[in-house]
């Protein structure tokens, strides 16, 4: 296949919504003559996906992930730009594309409540037009990955929230779609649970070479799964690549963990990086990653240095930094163009 | 078309299995149907203390009507009060995308994915009050009544479903208000008693607007020999027009769902 | 006492604002209850040719048109309130306010009354001076008992499908009781017909039942059908009744309570 699975060209939502003053006046104001105001909730976003790549999406809330996924889902009709899924357009939502692809929201749920998970997978079987062998083969596969065996004959109600989306996702895999849209799948579970969502995830897509988005609140889920990420925030793509070049990028320091034989004052120790932490005689420093080897040698040449480490910072900073210095950014923009329209 | 044949059945299969959980609603649902049945029959009977006949019909005649009444009430709410009230639901919540995302038509899932198979206790008692009423007046219909009747029963099929497609339709727009369904019922409370009872523009209005006529009166009777064949001519073309309609309407509802919602 | 009246302001204050801000599915609701206007239609069609019993047409559009009144003001739809409070357990919120529950509810409903009296009373009034075939001409005194009556009527049925719906406290299909309250007070209330009108014996059990207070009394009273000492006498029958069903209500409500504190939901 010369297409990869995945492909946006300058995908574009455009929202209108209209603007309204508070209070009365505002209401009947905005009855006569409404101001409407474009929302961007995504803004001219491209990438392609390869075919069994794992992406997660990363961004802060109403950073546009989530209408991403629902316009390469065919849920939304992007306002401009192409998404391509599959050689198919999405939002066409033909049959021979929704059969071979998956959405599995951790939010909400497609299982009845008041019957066992089974039934609901053998609607599924009807729906997705599943032979009798294809399912039975399967349905087993996902109840020994997901370890379901106990669970399909459950009031789905008497599951634990962990137990119900092991279901959730199986009924959203009996048709073994090639390309799953996961959008927080592992939202309100403890880590154990999260933790086998995830080493089912991958073995899934080694499994089958099936193409995953992810989106996740969870670093971990992203860390452990994705090789690569996209960044996007306020409808715009930020990053996309490896996620360790990610961190190379974004945080151009590494982080020094410093234990000393004695107390040493702040503005000494400011002498080598910015001081993240100083608690008596544990220190963390920030330096430069170019400088750090040197910034090293330095510290335990002139300090009374007991142990010294070296990381990355945590990828939960590195983003929240990113996502601060867009938004920087954009306020620095804002007011340059203010400036300019006076 | 084989396809969706089987998808009701597996969908009705899973209703049923459903509401075998709550059993109690079975004792419940018949209790109810025969009560109904019975109400509205003495409710019937008050009026012909004081007259011989209900807007030219006479008193078995307008029970034939009310079995029809009671008919498609079984209807409306075993097969389109649960959708309705379901899909309600899934939009608020959102769940409606899972729908979208199903490789089946999505009309077609959310207008008949459910069913409250209890509620066919009313078709039954309908039924039986229509064949009752038929006996007592001796009346044995012809084949032609018959298939006129069999005709104006899947008019009034296309009918009640264009009106409650269009019910649903609505629920894209106005997330709050799960009330539609009894602002219907209050219209259909007058398909009790023949049409020719209301005058001037309600019984026009009840004809063409909101053709609750078409739903119990004509169909009773064309049992009856009362028929206008015009009737069934205007009855098949608002079928065909309003089928077209609310499909149509339900199409744009779909499209601009997709592209509102975020 | 007066901390009880306070309580009540600020309830049926916070009660006006959620029903304006529900106004859509109100105006469908009270769009929705049509059935004294279908059940005037077919009557008038029979009173085309002269008087049905004492009614003429122009007797049966006043007598609808006040029922329709009366029944508006007296809508009660706590049933379906508790119901839903004690199967999601939102009930338990309400038992830990210092405030006995039936308060709260009883204030939200106040606060739907205070919004349908200001939008109906005009209405029926320019409607029955304006149709020339209406003809009520009430005494002051009779204005006076009207309004007793209209109370009457609305503790009753207050009290009727508050104890109705505690029974879902026991089976969680309780409501098919209100439904079937609802059937036989549309009957014997005097809906379908006036009381008057219907046959008997259903004209002798409906004076038995208390569904007459719920809608037919008040409306009797203002059309001018009653004497006064029958009014006195309905009043009395309509305050034994009232004590009754407070007494249902109290017992039902201290062992439902018990039950609910033993079971939960």
């Amino acid at each position: 296949m010369s297409e990869p699975p995945i492909a946006a060209t300058h995908l574009k939502k455009y929202y209108q919504v209209h603007h309204k003053e508070p209070g009365l006046g505002g209401s009947l104001k905005s009855f006569f003559r409404r101001k409407y105001r474009d929302v961007k909730a995504v803004d001219d976003i491209s990438f392609e996906i390869a075919a069994g790549e794992i992406v997660g999406f990363l961004g802060p809330n109403g950073a546009g992930k989530t209408t991403t996924l629902k316009m390469l889902s065919g849920l939304l009709y992007p306002s401009g730009g192409r998404a391509r899924v599959l050689g198919f357009t999405p939002n066409e939502r033909q049959p021979a594309y929704l059969r071979r692809m998956t959405l599995v929201m951790g939010q909400k749920q497609q299982l009845n409540w008041d019957l066992p998970a089974i039934e609901t997978f053998l609607v599924n079987q009807a729906i997705y037009e599943i032979p009798d062998d294809v399912y039975r083969k399967t349905l087993d596969e996902l109840t020994e990955l997901l370890a379901l065996a106990s669970l399909l004959k459950k009031q789905v109600r008497k599951l634990s929230l962990g137990e119900r989306m092991k279901c959730e996702l199986a009924a959203a895999l009996l048709h073994q779609p090639q390309v799953l849209f996961l959008d927080e799948p592992t939202i309100g579970l403890d880590v154990t649970m999260q933790t086998k969502i995830r080493e089912f995830v991958a073995e899934y897509n080694r499994r089958y070479q099936a193409t995953v988005i992810l989106t996740s609140h969870y670093m971990a889920d992203v860390t452990a799964l994705c090789k690569r990420v996209i960044v996007i925030d306020h409808g715009k793509l930020m990053y996309d690549g490896g996620l360790e070049e990610l961190a190379a990028r974004m945080a151009p320091h590494k982080l020094l963990r410093v234990e000393l034989a004695s107390a040493v004052d702040g503005q000494n120790l400011a002498r080598y990086g910015e001081v993240v932490k100083a608690e008596g005689q544990r220190v963390e420093l920030l330096a430069p990653r170019s400088k750090i080897s040197e910034t090293a040698a330095r510290l335990l040449a002139e300090l009374p240095v007991v142990d010294v480490t070296i990381q990355d910072p945590p990828i939960e900073d590195v983003i929240t930094r990113v996502f601060e210095e867009a938004a920087r950014a954009r306020q620095a923009d804002a007011a340059e163009e203010a400036a300019e329209d006076d | 078309m084989f396809k969706y044949f089987k998808l009701l059945g597996i969908f009705w299969k899973f209703s049923v299995l459903r509401e075998l959980e709550y059993r109690a609603n079975f004792l419940t649902n018949a209790f109810m149907s025969v009560f109904w049945l019975f109400w509205g029959i003495i409710g019937t009977t008050i009026f012909f203390a004081h007259s011989d006949t209900l807007g030219g019909w006479t008193y078995e005649q307008v029970l034939v009507v009310l079995g029809l009444y009671t008919m498609f009430l079984g209807i409306m709410e075993a097969f389109f009060r649960p959708n309705i009230t379901e899909m309600i639901e899934q939009v608020r919540v959102g769940t409606f995308d899972f729908v979208l995302v199903k490789p089946v038509n999505a009309q077609f899932y959310a207008s008949f994915h459910s069913l409250t198979m209890w509620r066919l206790a009313d078709v039954v008692a309908g039924a039986g009050l229509i064949l009752y009423a038929l006996r007592a007046m001796g009346l044995t219909p012809t084949p032609m009544q018959w298939l006129a009747f069999a005709l104006l029963l899947a008019v009034a099929l296309i009918l009640v479903y264009c009106i409650w497609l269009g019910m649903m339709t609505m629920s894209f727009w106005f997330v709050k208000i799960d009330n539609f369904a009894e602002l219907f019922y209050a219209f259909y409370e007058t398909g009790r008693f023949p049409i020719s009872v209301y005058s001037g523009l309600l019984r026009a209005f009840l004809t063409f607007v909101i053709p609750i006529a078409f739903i119990t009166t004509f169909p009773a009777s064309a049992l009856m020999a009362l028929l206008d064949p015009m009737e069934l001519l205007i009855g098949l073309g608002l079928a065909f027009l309003l089928l077209g309609f609310t499909n149509r309407l339900w199409r744009f509802a779909v499209r601009s769902y997709a592209s509102a919602s975020s | 006492m007066r901390k009880l009246f306070v309580k009540y302001l600020v309830l049926t204050r916070r009660g006006i604002t959620v029903q304006l801000e529900y106004r859509m599915a109100m105006a469908i609701w009270i769009l929705s209850a049509s059935f004294p206007l279908v059940m005037m239609a077919v009557w008038l069609s029979l009173a085309q040719n002269g008087p049905v019993g004492d009614f003429s047409a122009g007797d049966f559009v006043g007598y609808y048109l006040l029922s329709f009144y009366v029944r508006q003001m007296t809508a009660v739809w706590v049933a379906w309130e508790l119901d839903y409070d004690i199967r999601h357990g939102d009930l338990n919120t309400k038992l830990l306010h210092p405030l006995q529950p039936i308060h709260e509810y009883i204030s939200f409903n106040l606060a739907d009354k205070a919004i349908r009296g200001i939008l109906f009373t005009p209405v029926v009034i320019a409607l029955a001076l304006l149709l020339p075939q209406i003809q009520i001409a009430p005494t002051p005194s009779n204005l006076v008992f009207f309004v007793l009556a209209l109370t009457g009527a609305w503790i009753l049925r207050y009290l009727a499908q508050f104890s109705l719906g505690m029974f879902t406290f026991w089976f969680s299909q309780a409501l098919v009781l209100t439904d079937v309250f609802w059937m036989l007070y549309l009957l014997f209330g005097g809906s379908v017909a006036p009381l008057e009108l219907l046959p008997e014996p259903l004209q002798t059990i409906a004076f038995y039942l208390p569904f007459r207070f719920m809608l037919s009394f008040p409306v009797e009273i203002l059309m001018g059908r009653l004497t006064t000492p029958e009014i006195l006498n309905g009043m009395i029958i309509s305050a034994l009744w009232c004590l009754g069903l407070f007494g249902a209500y109290r017992l039902l409500w201290a062992r439902g309570i018990r039950h609910f504190g033993a079971f939960g939901a």
